[in-house]
């Protein structure tokens, strides 16, 4: 009986270590003939719409051989660079990607550091739909800061103020410039996420006016002409910056002297914290808002017009025309329009696009051969014509484009003999402007906004 | 109690030998082995001791047979039970080795106990919650090894039921103790059995920890971890190279999943559950443990069969996860 039993237990340990053995051999088999495989991803639905550089990364059960861009391919078409780092294929989007769009990425003759075997690795997103905020200026009521999406007709008033000059998205707030009855300016932030409102103690008595934020930090820029300045450079006209992470306090950009400088204009540089503000000679000067100091000078011109949306190049002009300037390394070009209907426009305000192409405000040969003013877009060899106001009859105040260059966004007065100006103390408007949002690739109008600084977040 | 004084003076030895000797006198290796032989003993000798205190609860302090009455007559689902028992006990591989010998002299079958060993570790809270911190979800690590080592349990407690004399299975020293206890039942008080019991464990698991420890140190020094790092992403020698490295290790189960984090992008998921399986229930240090309790011919059987039980189980991670 024990003998049976003991050879019972034997005969078992042997059964179980076969077929053990078996189906280790199986899986073994398995795991050699097949190819690496998806695990996870990880892609920010909304940065990747907002900034170049953006990753998908892709997670592979195995660590994996070096992937090149040729394996990759993305539908729609998107520009990628890619690099490997053991089980970790980071597909980086060399441009912002369009907003709501379904994604798909592809990664061709994936294969294990240690095994042939290939597969094809498949991930699918959807970007995520920005958000439009404007401003509308009331006749005989409050203004308004109005929230909307790029699709539907649904609106959220964010913020209303008896009389507000201007604002700037910042993270998930708003910073806002309103003027009381006194014609006297303050700064208040409105969260966004709670409706919260907080004004900001200003630095002493004076005026705020051109307000900007950074699209990458919690930071804003102001200028501030102090009360009683009148004689100075400039009015007196400081930058200053307001790091809201750090608290609620205001920081002189300095000049090549590094005193406070008095600027006439400025902006803040797509996609960071680095800011180029024309000093009182028309000096353009380069400061990081995140990190003061004696700024670095980029040469004189007249007037500082604006930034490619991947803050790679700005535009500036001078009395010959529009130049752009390389940030990277302060190459310098004259812009050349090239011609429309066979004819070179006369160009006002531009803004280069990250493939080399240009948004122009331009006037172009009209109907009966009078010129009219349009914006055009500019591939290097030929403009074609993206939006004239109706008939003709408005004009196109100013433009800029979504962060990934995906849509134009132009002021426009429909009818200039119509027009009646606000009369604010600072950006009277008309009180018929209006913003359209305009497909850059196809032309077409995608939304009309009664109002004006229309801009994207998220 | 020799065996307890020579323990406890072999580890203040080591100690002082690390903290008192000016480091740059001793050889690199040397200084490596002592850390690491050390890291071994200072992580699972608190362990230990729980163990034993626990062991000591299960065998004087818990009313006779009231483990018993609750589990259920069925040897499958009594075992199954039995190897859930690790959950409430937060105690690592090491310490559950002199509970597990509690059980047997508490009334546990030597199968019954065995499934509770090996599978305490694995389902223990700290190592669940250690082994999602370092993982989360992903990959299925957390729930393969889990399950994984549930299965492994009740797969050797089952083939050991079926074994006709199941004392065979023990040391002739620790048969005879739980002989012993079953008819020394009363001629001592309960705290004097309770002092009794920890003199005995002791003797008998420190001076394997202590051996355990340096051996596991000693191989850590002498194998290059590149040697084993080489053959992170290929199907089958990852996973051996993960159940050479657990062996080699000895690290604890409460912090294994740390320990092997760092691996996880060069090695392929199954090899990672392989190592998280392996390692609790054999290395080194519990191999020398174990020999306390088991005959060298049971640990070379549970050797192979949780080495094959382990790889099987990472192989089929590796395909289906």
């Amino acid at each position: 009986m024990t003998r049976t039993s003991t050879d019972q237990f034997r005969r078992s340990f042997a059964w179980l270590v076969a077929v053990l053995l078996v189906l280790c051999a199986v899986f073994v088999a398995l795991g050699y003939l097949q190819g690496p495989r998806l695990t996870d991803a990880q892609v920010d639905t909304q940065a990747v719409t907002s900034r170049s550089g953006q990753q998908l990364r892709l997670f592979a059960n195995q660590p994996v051989a070096a992937v090149a861009a040729d394996q990759i391919t993305v539908t729609p078409d998107a520009r990628v660079s890619v690099t490997t780092d053991g089980d970790v294929i980071a597909v980086q989007f060399d441009q912002p990607l369009h907003y709501a769009t379904d994604y798909v990425v592809r990664v061709e003759g994936v294969h294990s550091i240690s095994l042939p075997q290939t597969s094809t690795l498949e991930y699918r997103f959807t970007t995520s739909a920005p958000e439009l905020f404007w401003l509308h200026r009331a006749q005989g009521a409050d203004d308004q800061i109005v929230r909307t999406g790029l699709t539907g007709s649904d609106t959220t008033v964010v913020f209303a103020s008896e009389r507000i000059v201007e604002f700037a998205v910042v993270g998930r707030a708003i910073a806002v410039i309103t003027v009381d009855g006194d014609d006297r300016t303050a700064l208040q932030l409105v969260s966004l996420t709670d409706g919260a409102v907080e004004t900001v103690p200003l630095p002493g008595p004076g005026t705020l006016s051109d307000l900007g934020a950074s699209s990458a930090a919690f930071v804003l820029g102001v200028v501030f002409t102090p009360d009683g300045a009148q004689d100075e450079v400039l009015g007196g006209r400081q930058l200053l910056t307001l790091d809201l992470s750090a608290g609620r306090t205001f920081v002189p950009v300095e000049g090549l002297d590094g005193a406070p400088v008095a600027v006439a204009d400025w902006r803040f540089v797509p996609g960071g914290t680095l800011l180029v503000a024309q000093s009182s000679e028309q000096t353009m000067l380069i400061a990081d808002a995140a990190a003061p100091g004696i700024p670095t000078p980029l040469g004189k011109f007249a007037e500082l017009v604006g930034f490619s949306s991947d803050g790679r190049t700005m535009v500036v002009r001078d009395v010959l025309g529009p130049i752009s300037v390389n940030l990277q390394d302060a190459a310098q070009a004259r812009i050349e329009p090239s011609p429309v209907q066979g004819v070179t426009p006369f160009v006002g305000q531009v803004v280069p696009l990250s493939d080399g192409g240009l948004v122009e405000k331009a006037a172009v040969p009209g109907a009966a051969g009078a010129f009219t003013v349009a914006l055009v877009v500019d591939d290097g060899s030929a403009g074609r014509v993206l939006y004239t106001t109706p008939d003709g009859k408005g004009s196109i105040e100013t433009f800029s484009l979504s962060p990934n260059e995906q849509f134009v966004i132009a002021e426009v007065v429909p009818d200039n003999e119509s027009t009646v100006s606000d009369g604010y103390p600072q950006k009277p408007r008309s009180t018929s402007i209006r913003t359209v949002i305009i497909d850059l690739a196809s032309g077409e109008i995608v939304k009309t906004l009664e109002g004006f600084e229309a801009q994207f977040a998220g | 109690m020799v065996w307890l004084v020579v323990g406890v003076l072999g580890i203040a030895a080591l100690l002082v030998l690390r903290f008192a000797v000016e480091p740059a006198a001793l050889p690199n290796r040397l200084q490596d082995l002592l850390t690491l032989s050390i890291s071994v003993i200072v992580e699972s000798l608190p362990f230990v001791i729980l163990g034993i205190l626990l062991s000591i609860v299960v065998q004087v302090w818990l009313p006779e047979g009231l483990l018993m009455r609750y589990l259920p007559r069925n040897p499958v689902a009594r075992r199954f039970c039995i190897s859930l028992f690790g959950i409430a006990l937060p105690v690592c591989e090491c310490g559950n080795v002199p509970l597990a010998r509690g059980l047997i002299v508490g009334g546990f079958t030597v199968p019954e106990s065995m499934t509770f060993l090996l599978a305490a570790p694995i389902i223990n809270p700290i190592t669940i919650i250690t082994t999602h911190q370092a993982f989360g979800f992903d990959d299925g690590i957390l729930v393969a090894r889990i399950i994984g080592g549930l299965a492994i349990a009740n797969i050797i407690g089952w083939l050991y039921s079926r074994h006709a004399r199941p004392y065979e299975l023990l040391t002739p020293k620790f048969a005879a103790e739980c002989a012993r206890a079953e008819g020394d039942d009363h001629h001592h008080s309960r705290w004097g059995k309770s002092l009794d019991i920890f003199v005995r464990e002791s003797s008998a698991i420190m001076p394997a920890l202590f051996i355990g420890a340096l051996a596991a140190g000693a191989i850590q020094v002498l194998v290059p971890r590149e040697v084993l790092v080489s053959l992170g992403s290929n199907p089958l020698w990852s996973v051996l190279a993960m159940m050479v490295l657990a062996f080699v290790i000895a690290v604890c189960s409460n912090v294994d999943a740390f320990f092997i984090l760092p691996f996880a992008s060069t090695f392929l998921p199954g090899s990672i559950v392989t190592f998280l399986v392996f390692g609790p229930i054999i290395d080194i240090k519990m191999l020398a443990m174990l020999r306390t309790t088991f005959t060298t011919r049971v640990l070379i059987q549970l050797t192979v069969m949780v080495g094959l039980l382990s790889a099987l189980l990472g192989l089929v991670v590796n395909v289906v996860a």
